[in-house]
């Protein structure tokens, strides 16, 4: 730790204007969850030919434009999705309107079928501070802490919604015309708390007269933009008034 | 000219063509629509020999079973003045002709000779060079190698054809005036790129800059990196731009979307290497450049676009007639206009928009004009941004389908949505919004339409009873017009006949009139004819009266004889009186002859003869001449002698002399003599004379002398006396002379004589003639006067004797004529009484005839009343107009029908609709990325609003994607250079300007045109490009169209809704000289822009504000050691505490309710000078709190084409100069933007008194001043205390 520490001070340093008021070091909390989700396949298939499938199904409809108002759907597309249909014998036309062929039917079960899957399992990690949820390789070991919280912390709840986004974006697959997705968060039960060291330098810039502030945010392992814009906004005047306390011009 | 011929070939049917086919040709010309010229060509040795290396075959042309499509690209006439033209094969065609083309494309280089197209070169050219140009036509030919000429057609049309090479050397000479642009952006822009190491990266503060150290390069390299792109190794992208190099630490600044990836991954680099490069650079300049090229090749779109681009007065096509549009936006009178005129223009439309006026909303609303009429139109603009804004507000619809193409990292915020990976999920988004909300609001609907079925029913049954009502009005009047046409018809005859009665009766009376005025004239007649045989005067009479007439007439022509008598003897004896004078005169003269004569008869004298001969004027005759000269022969001969004779004496005495003074010397005299006379000499009497004077002069002079010179003097007399002696042998003696004297003297005066003698004769001879001719007239006169005495006269004479004698005849022809009148009077008196009679006959006829008539008539008239009173009767019923309500009710009835009728299959349809719309809204609800695949294909397939920047639209993809678009619009036009509005506007077929030239001109690279000319003044750089420079900054490209482009092709959106009224009025003068005035859309500016805040400074009214700073040193500029740009502190103070102030009025706002609790006040702080806004930027971050604020800081320039609803604007410059001088501030483009960014509150901080005072120029303290005045006005002005 000390090593990244002094590496990092000897790069603030490197700018000669550059002053480094006060160095601080805390820990903020990130928290991991198991989450248990259920999965569904079913046919890879566009959802607008799936409507008209659908609607062609349920009646009788010779117009597209009647279907392009319905839908409130751009007429070309509709169109376009019959001619295609049409041409892959998915539908044919009778006296009455567009009627499914064997296939079509056939096609539009597969597409509205689900199948379910084995369900899945993974550890989300969440930091309140940040609101953000990432998926974790392996589960996190629960430490002793000996740094302080960060000052400006915050507990929040976790949000299941977020979480099936992110699991929708990062589990969904795709494979021989059929798609897998992620349909539901069965569980999701809090693992651990990890505290994250964070490396903090306040900095003055002399020849231009700036306050910043540098947080290293071990885990990312990149100076981390959020958590220095919170303590700029909420302490920078006072730093700059303190400076002139100490050293009246 | 060139217009024209390009219309046509739009249609396909090139002019006067058709007059060349035969009406079965045309025919067919017009089934196929396409024309087939036919020619035969001839080939010239060359092209033969060509050919054949080409392995092309003469025949190839003549066999083809189909014509040939050619393009025909006519060159600059040859020398002689021949017609020339290229014929270029494609790729296709090409292939018709040879097998070995290996891919180039075949050309006939031609000319026309004796009626012939003769090819005299073939050659292959490069596939990809353009075919198709606008300098080009296409046209299909079939060729025959017959001898016939080439069709006059055919040639009309190379004819009709400018040469290519004229148009583009036109586009090449007018586009050289933007060479400057790309010239400028050209400076120092051929450097390879550099790559090298280095050993620290490090940020600043704000992660917007990085500084790298420890690179290594030359000397060279490292002064040329400013403004290079930067590329580190593991980075993907460009990172940014070199912003400077210092003590060789290079910093650059990052492109913000590149920020995130670096802070990431900058700490974990594994290779240390930079890439510095001007490639984006010149590529930028590479497409601008392609698009000049394309212009002079003829490559746009609009074949016209170069004539509308540079004539001095585009020649714009006239605008298409449109129905009336059909706005989907909210458009006011003047944005109608520009949405209407953008589509009904062919060719260019140009939109002037000022701040705030709502140029967003009319590309919107043309964009969507354009959709519905299935046109794709490209939306393009300078920056990204800008084209972002102009997509991101226009309206969602579906009709719309909007892609932004161009680098996804370069788009901003409003543009993403429409990328490409986004559009599948921006039409979800918006599907499902309004499915949803169909939905739902069928729901609702449900109830109401049952509701509204119920009462339209019931409306239909009340309106029903009236339209039958109606019906049957209808009815009854369509029964009276057929009643009206019967008695119409029954009418017409009937006055037919009453007109014909009417004639008759005028007739009648007409003969009635004619007859009586013939019995008038019969009567007349009658009483003549008796009165003159009552009158007595029987022939006897009229023979009496006649002959003493006659007599009377004799008479008084005697009288007339002999006045003319008279008068002649007068004449006569006048004549002879003169006669007898002249003979006197004759006389006399006869006896001055004789008188004469008389005298010259005694005459001695010569003179005196000639004396009479001068004074007679007697002429010289031959004998006269002859005596006279005679005469003087013999004077003269007279005279020699006399002369002879002296000098003889002398000389005979000198000799004598001599002789005797020789004697004693002993010289023999006769022997000198002897030799002397040995030959004979002539001497002149002046050489004689000398002689004589000499000899003289020596014997006087010496006493003695010698003898040899006395032989000689003695021989010279000899010799001189010899001479003398042999002249005077030649004359005659004296008394012969005077003999010859006397006989030629006598002659003389006999000659004389004889003449006068004739004078003498010649008078007597006309004295002779006078009395023969007194003769004559005595014995005429005694004739006349016997003839006098014979005339007597045994009347009284009148005084004018001519008259009496008329007047006598007429009297006498009178009397001829009365006598036969009287006679024929007698003859006629029967007869005449006899036809009287007659016609009283029938004029009682006709008062009969008219008495009948008259009851005719009566009846028929009768009849018409009845008629037409009839026909009165009706008129009630035909004035009705039953029709137009029936139509109206018949129209009601029939909506309130097909309302029922929608309504109730709306009420059928409902459980279908929502039950396929709740499967639509789960379908979409549930949707992925999968799912959405299709769609986004779709999308991107009928994409018709296509949004990219200038330059980014001549990208090789772009141009592959989209080469043509129906309409382009460039929005922000001002603030684009034309090399950059050119890339878009040669896509368009029409092309639509949007901009505002009162606002700021482009940026070169970061700075303005005046930057970079002033840049260049400092450095000394280039004098050629600084003129270029300053050229391009006098014209503005849209400035120029917009003002010389008809009315009919631009509009002034003149209505603008961003400022507050008291703001608007600031810019208004900037206007001024438009159309129209700028006026303010806002209902009430007061409520619908109020700021909602109070504080010590700023009330609640104040919407225009200055907060005036004293023109004194403790409030001036100050200057950047060693840079350029300025600041000012005094005014950063100011604008600090300003900022506190306007925060804690928000907090106290919020508080009291009248601003929302989670609403922030954009606030805008702008400023004309790059550092001042430096400064305001660190002094927000750094210095104060604002938690109720989102402040955006900018320069001027920056802040063009945003709004916010505060704006502060901080003037920066404040001094005591001499020359007064306050920059870029002077530029009212600048100002214009600066006053027009906020909507509801303006404040200015600087100094009043500098810019309305101590400015150098009149026109800027006045425009400073208007602003001044305007904030005075409204109370806004706070001027800050000293100290």
């Amino acid at each position: 730790m000390d090593k990244l520490n002094n590496k990092l001070r000897a790069e603030l340093a490197s700018n000669k204007d550059v002053t480094i008021l006060k160095e601080l070091s805390w820990h903020l909390p990130l928290v991991s969850y198991e989450v248990s989700f259920a999965r569904v396949k079913r046919l890879k298939m566009d959802i607008l030919m799936k409507m008209l499938l659908l609607a062609f199904q349920e009646a009788d409809i010779r117009r597209p434009a009647a279907l392009a108002e319905m839908l409130f759907v751009e007429e070309l597309f509709i169109r376009d999705l019959i001619d295609k249909m049409h041409s892959t014998q998915l539908i044919r036309l009778d006296a009455k309107g567009y009627r499914l062929t064997d296939k079509g039917h056939g096609h539009l079960e597969k597409g509205i079928f689900e199948e379910a899957m084995e369900g899945g399992e993974a550890i989300v990690s969440f930091s309140a501070v940040h609101d953000s949820y990432s998926l974790m390789e392996a589960e996190l070991a629960e430490d002793l802490e000996k740094l302080p919280g960060y000052r400006y912390a915050i507990s929040q709840n976790v949000n299941e919604g977020r979480i099936h986004e992110l699991l929708s974006e990062e589990k969904n697959s795709a494979e021989d015309g059929y798609q897998v997705i992620v349909a539901d968060v069965s569980s999701c039960d809090e693992l651990c708390t990890e505290h994250i060291p964070c490396l903090e330098f306040q900095l003055y810039d002399q020849k231009q007269d700036l306050f910043y502030a540098r947080v290293w945010n071990t885990r990312l392992g990149t100076w981390d933009e959020m958590l220095e814009k919170q303590i700029e906004e909420k302490e920078l005047i006072e730093w700059r008034k303190a400076l002139e306390h100490v050293k009246p011009s | 000219m060139i217009r024209r011929y390009d219309r046509q070939r739009k249609h396909g049917k090139p002019a006067g063509l058709f007059g060349f086919f035969s009406l079965a040709e045309q025919v067919m010309t017009m089934a196929t629509q396409t024309n087939t010229y036919q020619t035969s060509i001839r080939l010239t040795k060359t092209a033969s020999e060509k050919m054949r290396g080409f392995g092309i075959s003469e025949r190839s042309f003549f066999m083809a079973d189909k014509p040939f499509q050619v393009f025909l690209e006519r060159y600059p006439s040859t020398a002689d003045g021949s017609l020339s033209v290229a014929l270029l094969f494609n790729a296709e065609e090409t292939g018709r002709l040879t097998e070995q083309a290996s891919g180039q494309l075949a050309v006939l280089h031609c000319v026309f000779a004796n009626h012939q197209l003769l090819v005299t070169n073939v050659t292959l050219r490069k596939a990809y060079q353009a075919l198709g140009t606008n300098w080009q036509r296409e046209e299909s030919i079939r060729f025959n190698n017959s001898r016939d000429p080439v069709p006059v057609a055919f040639m009309n049309l190379i004819n009709r054809m400018t040469p290519a090479k004229e148009r583009s050397d036109y586009v090449k000479k007018r586009i050289s005036s933007w060479e400057g642009y790309l010239k400028i952006q050209e400076q120092g822009m051929d450097i390879p790129d550099v790559k090298t190491g280095y050993s620290n990266l490090a940020f600043s503060h704000d992660f917007s800059r990085i500084t790298l150290t420890g690179c290594r390069m030359d000397e060279k390299e490292w002064k040329n990196l400013r403004n290079l792109s930067v590329r580190l190794t593991g980075i993907e992208g460009d990172v940014g731009t070199v912003f400077k190099t210092k003590n060789r630490a290079i910093e650059i600044e990052l492109n913000p979307y590149i920020i995130k990836q670096l802070r990431e991954k900058a700490h974990a680099l594994n290779k240390r290497e930079v890439v510095f490069s001007n490639f984006a650079a010149l590529s930028q300049i590479r497409r601008l450049r392609q698009g000049f090229t394309n212009l002079e090749k003829g490559l746009a779109v609009n074949p016209q676009l170069d004539r509308l681009l540079f004539e001095e007065r585009p020649n714009v096509a006239p605008l298409k007639e449109l129905p009336k549009l059909e706005f989907h936006n909210r458009l006011n009178d003047f944005q109608q206009q520009a949405v209407t005129g953008a589509m009904s223009a062919e060719d260019l439309y140009v939109i002037q928009g000022p701040p705030g006026t709502g140029k967003t909303t009319v590309i919107s609303e043309i964009c969507l004009q354009n959709a519905k009429k299935g046109l794709r139109t490209l939306v393009a603009s300078q920056s990204n941004l800008a084209v972002d804004n102009a997509l991101g507000r226009l309206l969602a619809h579906k009709d719309i389908r909007i892609l932004r193409v161009g680098r996804t990292e370069s788009i901003e915020e409003d543009g993403q949505k429409f990328i490409e990976e986004n559009v599948g999920q921006y039409w979800k988004d918006h599907t499902l919004k309004e499915i949803t909300a169909q939905f739902e609001a069928r729901k609702a609907r449900e109830q109401e339409v049952a509701h509204k079925l119920e009462e339209t029913e019931r409306a239909y049954a009340e309106v029903q009873p009236v339209f039958e009502k109606w019906k049957q009005a209808v009815e009854d009047k369509k029964t009276a017009q057929a009643k009206q046409r019967e008695l119409q018809s029954n009418i017409e005859p009937l006055q037919n006949k009453t007109r014909a009665v009417e004639l008759e009766q005028h007739q009648a009376i007409s003969r009635k009139h004619s007859i009586e005025e013939k019995m008038g004239a019969l009567q007349a007649a009658i009483d003549q004819a008796q009165s003159l045989l009552d009158s007595g005067h029987g022939p006897e009479w009229f023979e009496q009266q006649q002959q003493s007439a006659i007599e009377t007439i004799v008479q008084l022509k005697r009288v007339r004889e002999t006045k003319q008598l008279n008068e002649q003897l007068d004449s006569l004896r006048r004549e002879m009186k003169l006669i007898e004078e002249k003979r006197d005169e004759v006389m006399a003269k006869a006896q001055e002859q004789q008188a004469v004569l008389e005298t010259v008869e005694g005459m001695k004298k010569v003179d005196s003869l000639l004396k009479v001969m001068n004074e007679q004027r007697i002429e010289e005759v031959p004998a006269i001449t002859f005596s006279l000269s005679k005469l003087d022969m013999i004077r003269d001969k007279m005279a020699e002698r006399k002369k002879l004779e002296a000098y003889n004496t002398s000389v005979t005495s000198a000799i004598g002399y001599v002789e005797k003074m020789l004697a004693s010397s002993g010289i023999d005299a006769a022997q000198v003599k002897e030799r002397a006379l040995s030959q004979a000499e002539s001497f002149t009497s002046a050489n004689i004379d000398e002689f004589l004077e000499k000899l003289r002069t020596m014997l006087k002079s010496s006493q003695h002398i010698d003898s040899g010179v006395l032989a000689k003097a003695l021989s010279g007399l000899y010799k001189r006396q010899n001479d003398v002696w042999r002249r005077g042998a030649m004359l005659k003696a004296a008394d012969i002379y005077i003999e010859e004297s006397k006989r030629a003297f006598g002659q003389l005066k006999k000659a004389l004589c004889m003449e006068l003698e004739k004078h003498r004769q010649r008078y007597l001879d006309l004295d002779e003639r006078g009395l023969e001719q007194f003769e004559r007239q005595r014995e005429e006169h005694s004739r006349i006067e016997r003839r006098v005495a014979s005339l007597s006269v045994s009347i009284e004479v009148p005084a004018d004797i001519e008259q009496a004698i008329a007047d006598r005849q007429t009297h006498l022809t009178q009397l001829r004529k009365d006598q036969a009148d009287s006679a024929r009077a007698a003859a006629d008196l029967e007869q005449q009484q006899a036809r009287l009679l007659d016609e009283q006959t029938a004029f009682e006829k006709a008062e009969q005839r008219i008495v009948e008539i008259a009851a005719q008539l009566d009846l028929a008239m009768r009849r018409l009343t009845e008629k037409e009173q009839e026909l009165q009767a009706l008129e009630t019923i035909l004035s009705t107009d039953p029709q137009a309500a029936y139509e109206e009710t018949a129209k009601h009835l029939a909506s309130l029908s097909f309302d029922v009728e929608s309504l109730k299959q709306e009420q059928k349809n409902f459980p279908l609709w929502q039950s396929v719309q709740k499967q639509w809204i789960g379908l979409l609800e549930s949707a992925n990325e999968h799912d959405l695949d299709e769609i986004r294909k779709l999308y991107i397939k009928h994409a018709n609003v296509i949004g990219t920047t200038c330059v980014a639209s001549a990208r090789k993809d772009f141009q592959d994607n989209y080469p043509v678009f129906d309409v382009v619009i460039v929005d922000e036009v001002s603030k684009a250079t034309p090399p950059e509005l050119l890339l878009p506007m040669l896509k368009g077929k029409k092309v639509i300007l949007v901009g505002d030239h009162h606002q700021l001109p482009p940026l070169l690279g970061n700075d303005t045109l005046e930057e970079t000319l002033e840049e260049m003044i400092k450095e000394d750089s280039g004098f050629e490009e600084k003129r270029e420079l300053e050229k391009l900054l006098e014209e503005s490209l849209f400035e120029r169209l917009y003002k010389n482009l008809p009315e009919s092709n631009k509009t002034m959106l003149a209505i603008q809704y961003r400022m507050h009224k008291d703001i608007m009025e600031t810019i208004s003068p900037f206007y001024k000289d438009e159309n129209v005035k700028l006026q303010c859309g806002l209902a009430d500016s007061d409520t619908e822009r109020d700021h909602f805040l109070e504080s010590p400074s700023v009330k609640r009214h104040n919407h225009l504000m200055w907060l005036d700073l004293p023109n004194e040193p403790a409030y001036f500029e100050e200057r950047m050691s060693g840079g350029k740009s300025l600041y000012n502190p005094s005014e950063l103070e100011e604008i600090s505490r300003l900022l506190v102030e306007l925060n804690d009025a928000a907090a106290e706002a919020k508080a009291a309710g009248r601003i929302p609790t989670d609403e922030l006040k954009t606030v805008g702080v702008i400023s004309f000078y790059g550092e001042q806004v430096k400064r305001l930027q660190r002094m927000i971050d750094q210095e104060v709190r604002l938690p109720h604020l989102l402040i955006r800081t900018g320069t001027v320039d920056r802040f063009q084409g945003s709004e916010m609803e505060v704006i502060l604007l901080s003037m920066v410059r404040n001094n005591h100069n001499e020359r007064g001088d306050i920059g870029f501030a002077k530029d009212y483009r600048r100002l214009n933007v600066a006053l027009s960014r906020a909507k509801q509150l303006l404040m200015l901080v600087g100094s009043s008194a500098m810019f309305t005072k101590r400015a150098k120029k009149e026109q800027t303290k006045r425009m400073y001043q208007h602003v001044l005045d305007v904030a005075e006005q409204k109370q806004g002005v706070k001027v800050l205390q000293k100290g």
